[in-house]
């Protein structure tokens, strides 16, 4: 979880899409509209994309490589990062990033967003902290609307704390975004939100870090039948699954290890990958007897390597990473075992 | 030529040409078992040098036409084996890419050529491999069905298999394979049919005790759970094929082996609970020894069921009126009520039993102090100062808390709030519902000076993960650690013996709540020789010690004698209590050490011996 959003942080974000047209977003079916929220028959909710319906298959975004923090733009990187987490993202079946925020540079930002989609189909999902502004939500969901009526509007927020109050005072945002870190399962969250803020949701962050904090080393194996548990959980609560349909897709904490986290002020850390972790949530049962067992800095589902590949740091695709391939992307091994064939033909 | 001649000329041509058909055919034989011993010797040793390129290129080198259809069956056999094993060994080493990449192709090929081979060959054991592999394949591409009707198949092969040899060492070495791969639920299923096949009074019964080695033999190596599922299992076993007498026997032996002692970890406390409900559905209530209800009980509380831990303890009260452990069984009997039940006055009751029925027991200056402490924030002060006045020195720490007590009753003071608090929380209405306290030591039990490490957590169900922040405050015998601050764990270590209780609560702006934890000491207690004690030459001096307070696990402890005349070692012993004369006189010393599992206590004595 990013520094700054633990607790109740509020912020809000856009579903940003690259070469999409104009119109209002509503919760309604609207077929002029690129990018809709839709609500079925029975009730169930659905993102609907170019007439077709969407699951976010999402992941945060930020490759901050080894030794620097999280005021490394890397928008502006020159190594363009993002050309090669998204050739191993679309492989994987990753269809949406999220960004916490577009830094400084904004054209630079905005070219990395425009070089996921057509390079990769990746969607990107724009956030920002509000702060002060929490209180301002509703009306800040206006503007966007006014400033860019093409795409719904989020809010975020952690867990389904406060969703009752925000159900009557913001009924201009669209959808919900929360941070879920309940272990293997959601367990009751999404009648939670079904009964306080009854919107279609997107769980923004959720995950299980690749450390094992009781065992002290790293378990690949249970970040990946973690994150495949999460996952066929949340599918269960798509439009038309059995559960209660109020679902629309994920966002995965996170695509790569960050290894300034554990002390944004101290240099020196950033070099190493640091095993303390701050917080603890016991429903992660394979390492919950260490207490604090959340280790920051080992969320990836790529691990970065010190060694160079191409200027940037080489990418360690983990299990995780297959095993959500494997659900994300069905038949890539297939398309695999073809072109391997082809290659033997050759 | 005449006739015999004739006939003798044929008889021996016969001879010759059946000898020369032996030989040709014996020849063949040793060809035959030739091939596939090299085969297996070529296979067996790339499978073990992790060379699994060579492996698949010498098969894919092997003849497939005219080939005898027992070899064709050793190249699938080891075609199959091969490529499972090399899945495994990518996924030992972690490397994800080449696994990912080999995964289905291989799983697809394994289940196109083990599907034939499982249902068309004869059984045996390399078939029965086969469909093990069947199965994990299944498993891996996460089959539902298919992998439940290969794993159904496989048990079922197994056990003919066992039957037909009357040899339990196959089923063995599946049970290992599978317990490899952590599926409990396959192994549990595993385990049932097997005992069904047991259970059958035409089998074998020394396949019952096979079985029992199994579990003994993953006990031994560390893996109580895959014991445990065997256990299970063998417990009905016992019930059906075994006199009553015989069944609880050895009931009794494997609830031994997972139960709670406090000292360390249970293996498994609820195949413990099962067994001794077992027990007494077999032998029925009044035959339950003291061991088994003292040993349930416990087991209950531990685990936190303090209802059943309270139901046990008062049936054990009931039926072993004389027994030497009723000062203890009352005392936890009162604290259950006390501080878990919610039963302030029972309690009071209890810890009264202790007074007036045991008044010299160990825990007479415990339950003392909590009548004092029950009457005094009942407001009946005159009551309260004549339990706090008959606590006697034996307890200085309790001692010094009651003196303390009578102080706040003479000068009309409220009860010290680190000692009222505690008790006003657990009592208080209105406590949240959502919000969970988990308090316990580990150990549960342990000796005095003993590392102890106090773990506690709060959490409020009702919001998931974010939390709300709680502070934390702690109560109660902390022993060494009197300085603890707002953290949810702590370590410490106890000078005295008896049962300490310590409380933990967490609160916020919503509110406070707080658990009760409770640890219990130990320390040796020399019964003889006493310190100083003077015996004379060739007098039989008894030497015996004990647990301070008693307890009952007799089994888990090992004691260790040493006895010096003048700094010089001149006898040991490892029992608990044994009898010995000295013919020198002298000063002696004798050191007397106690142990339980990694901890050990020890305390020295000095005794003389005259003329």
């Amino acid at each position: 979880m990013k520094k700054g959003f633990m607790g109740i942080a509020i912020f809000i974000f856009c579903l940003s899409l690259s070469g999409c047209g104009k119109g209002e977003a509503k919760l309604k079916e609207e077929k002029h509209k690129d990018v809709y929220l839709r609500t079925l028959e029975n009730g169930h909710y659905e993102l609907i994309v170019k007439e077709k319906p969407f699951v976010i298959k999402g992941i945060c975004y930020a490759p901050v490589p080894i030794g620097k923090s999280h005021l490394f733009n890397f928008t502006c990187d020159p190594n363009k990062p993002w050309m090669v987490d998204g050739k191993l993202m679309n492989e994987m079946g990753v269809n949406t990033v999220r960004l916490y925020q577009p830094g400084d540079e904004l054209a630079a930002c905005k070219e990395m967003i425009e070089d996921l989609y057509k390079n990769y189909g990746i969607y990107t999902v724009m956030g920002h902290s509000l702060g002060f502004w929490e209180y301002h939500v509703n009306e800040l969901a206006k503007k966007i609307k006014e400033i860019d009526p093409n795409h719904p509007v989020s809010l975020g927020n952690g867990e389904t704390v406060g969703m009752e109050f925000a159900a009557d005072i913001c009924p201009d945002v669209d959808l919900l975004g929360c941070i879920v870190y309940r272990g293997k399962v959601f367990g009751s969250f999404f009648k939670e939100v079904k009964r306080k803020f009854d919107k279609p949701v997107m769980i923004t962050e959720f995950g299980c870090d690749a450390y094992n904090a009781f065992a002290q080393k790293e378990d690949q194996l249970n970040q990946a039948k973690f994150l495949k548990s999460q996952w066929l959980d949340l599918e269960k609560h798509l439009a038309n699954g059995e559960g209660l349909g109020n679902c629309v897709g994920g966002i995965i904490f996170e695509w790569n290890d960050e290894w300034w986290k554990t002390s944004d002020c101290d240099r020196d850390s950033w070099l190493v990958h640091d095993t303390e972790a701050s917080w603890g949530v016991g429903a992660y049962a394979f390492d919950a007897q260490a207490g604090k067992n959340m280790n920051e800095e080992w969320f990836g589902v790529v691990a970065f390597s010190p060694e160079l590949e191409n200027n940037l740091n080489k990418r360690m695709p983990r299990k995780a990473y297959y095993e959500l391939r494997e659900l994300w992307n069905k038949d890539f091994w297939k398309q695999d075992e073809e072109s391997s064939a082809e290659k033997k033909g050759n | 030529m005449n006739s015999f001649s004739l006939r003798l000329i044929v008889f021996f041509l016969g001879v010759v040409v059946f000898a020369f058909c032996f030989a040709a055919e014996s020849r063949i034989f040793a060809q035959e078992d030739t091939y596939i011993q090299e085969l297996r010797g070529h296979c067996e040793g790339f499978i073990k040098e992790n060379n699994f390129t060579q492996l698949f290129d010498y098969l894919d080198s092997l003849a497939q036409d005219h080939v005898k259809p027992e070899y064709i069956f050793y190249q699938k056999y080891y075609s199959v084996k091969g490529k499972s094993l090399y899945l495994d060994y990518l996924e030992m080493n972690e490397d994800w890419a080449q696994f990912y990449e080999q995964l289905h192709v291989f799983d697809n090929q394994i289940i196109e050529t083990a599907e034939i081979y499982v249902n068309t060959y004869p059984l045996n054991g390399q078939v029965i491999d086969l469909q093990y592999l069947l199965w994990r394949a299944y498993l891996r591409e996460e089959g539902q069905e298919t992998t439940e009707i290969a794993f159904g198949k496989l048990v079922d092969m197994v056990i003919f298999y066992t039957q037909e040899n009357n040899d339990i060492a196959k089923f063995k070495e599946i049970v290992e394979l599978i317990s490899r791969e952590k599926s409990g639920d396959f192994l549990a299923q595993m385990f049932a049919e097997y005992r069904d096949y047991l259970e059958n009074e035409d089998t074998d019964p020394s396949l019952i005790s096979q079985f029992a080695g199994i579990a003994d033999s993953y006990l031994d190596d560390g893996n109580s759970e895959v014991a445990s599922l065997i256990y299970n299992q063998y417990v009905e076993i016992i019930c059906k094929r075994f006199s009553v007498q015989d069944a609880y026997l050895k009931l009794k032996i494997i609830a031994d082996k997972f139960r709670h002692y406090g000292f360390f970890s249970a293996k498994d406390p609820g195949l413990a609970e099962l067994i001794y409900e077992k027990i007494k559905g077999l032998i029925g209530n009044e035959s339950l020894k003291e061991e088994d209800v003292l040993a349930r009980g416990y087991n209950f509380e531990c685990e936190g069921n303090y209802a059943k831990a309270d139901e046990e303890y008062r049936a054990f009260a009931e039926n072993f009126k004389e027994n030497r452990f009723l000062p203890e069984i009352y005392t936890r009997l009162g604290i259950i009520n006390l501080y878990y039940l919610g039963n302030q006055e029972q309690s009071l009751n209890y810890f009264k039993t202790v007074a007036e029925k045991y008044p010299d027991s160990f825990y007479e200056s415990f339950c003392l102090y909590r009548i004092g402490l029950i009457l005094q924030w009942k407001k009946e002060f005159e009551s309260a100062d004549e339990f706090y006045a008959r606590i006697k020195n034996d307890d200085p720490q309790i001692k010094q808390l009651a003196e303390k007590r009578r102080d706040e009753i003479k000068n009309n003071l409220e009860i010290a709030q680190e000692s009222l608090y505690p008790l006003e929380l657990l009592y208080k209405q209105n406590k949240s519902p959502s919000i969970i306290l988990t308090l316990k030591s580990i150990p549960a039990r342990c000796l005095i000076n003993q590392q102890v490490e106090w773990i506690a957590s709060a959490q409020d169900y009702s919001v998931g993960t974010v939390q709300p922040f709680f502070a934390y405050q702690w109560f109660g015998d902390t022993g060494t650690n009197t300085d603890i601050g707002s953290v949810t764990k702590f370590t410490a270590s106890y000078a005295s013996s008896g049962p300490k209780l310590v409380f933990f609560s967490a609160g916020n702006a919503a509110g406070e709540e707080v658990v009760c934890g409770e640890l219990w000491v130990y320390d040796i207690g020399v019964i003889s020789p006493a310190q100083g004690q003077i015996f004379k030459v060739n007098e039989l001096v008894l030497f015996e010690a004990g647990l301070l307070p008693l307890s009952p696990e007799d089994g888990i402890f090992q004691w260790s004698w040493k006895v010096f005349l003048e700094g010089e070692e001149i006898l040991s012993s490892h029992a608990r209590t044994f009898n010995f004369s000295f013919d020198k006189q002298g000063k002696y010393t004798v050191e007397i050490e106690l142990k339980v599992e990694d901890s050990r206590i020890s305390k020295t004595i000095a005794f003389e011996v005259i003329e």
